[in-house]
């Protein structure tokens, strides 16, 4: 299982992180978060909304971007700022 | 260049003795302390303002901010300080300070730095009240004052 980050509005949903088999080639950000939404109702809520965005190996990437096992992955709600 | 991520509570004034610290070179040095605040945009009281981070990411976002201001400006040297976890009100959640030979570049640089930590650092903030807690994204203040740097060269 790939260890799934969460921050923000987010965490406070689903808690600091969750987990997701993913297949050694990866998948796109966009079916991770279909795949991880999927997973109840909570999640579905936390996830599928615009100003939720992603990220891989810490940067910030679009939804068709690949990630892979050995990456890390986050999804949070906007940055507040400082 | 000192760009930290303060995890218990920061002194503005040992701070600011520190970067004046042996400094002869530069005429202007411009500090700037954000204090957390006891009471919400709507009135309401704030007990604390807990601001969660993302180890790395948070950091890498405040170094570009602070990378960004050293280029766009000829700032000799310039601090930023800031604290995650748990703040109280009255307690400095903020330090930024810059150095440079003139003082309107100290005050812009510094300016800039702000107007950037408060829209875009990788921060997620949130008030405790008497209702329970609150989420805080940045407003359109914060935004136009973000706006102000996009098209003006200093």
């Amino acid at each position: 299982m790939t260890r799934i980050l969460y921050f923000g509005r987010v965490a406070e949903k689903l808690g600091t992180e969750g987990a997701l088999e993913l297949p050694a080639e990866g998948l796109t950000l966009r079916e991770i978060r279909r795949r991880l939404a999927d997973q109840d109702e909570v999640a579905a809520d936390a996830l599928i909304r615009s100003d939720v965005r992603a990220s891989v190996d810490q940067v910030i990437a679009g939804e068709d971007a690949l990630a892979r096992p050995d990456q890390e992955i986050a999804f949070f709600s906007i940055f507040s700022g400082g | 260049m000192d760009v930290r991520l303060v995890f218990g509570p920061l002194s503005p004034a040992a701070e600011l003795e520190a970067f004046l610290a042996g400094r002869t070179g530069d005429g202007a040095v411009v500090s700037f302390t954000g204090l957390a605040r006891g009471t919400s945009r709507d009135g309401s009281t704030v007990a604390a303002l807990t601001l969660d981070h993302y180890p790395g990411m948070t950091e890498r976002s405040m170094r570009d901010i602070a990378e960004a201001a050293a280029a766009r400006f000829q700032v000799e040297d310039l601090i930023v300080a800031h604290r995650c976890g748990e703040i109280t009100p009255g307690e400095t959640i903020v330090f930024v300070a810059t150095a440079s030979p003139h003082r309107r570049t100290a005050f812009e640089a510094a300016d800039y730095l702000m107007d950037r930590l408060k829209t875009e650092a990788a921060f997620w903030k949130r008030e405790t009240g008497p209702t329970g807690a609150r989420w805080i994204e940045p407003v359109d203040e914060d935004r136009a004052a973000l706006a102000r740097w996009k098209d003006k060269t200093p």
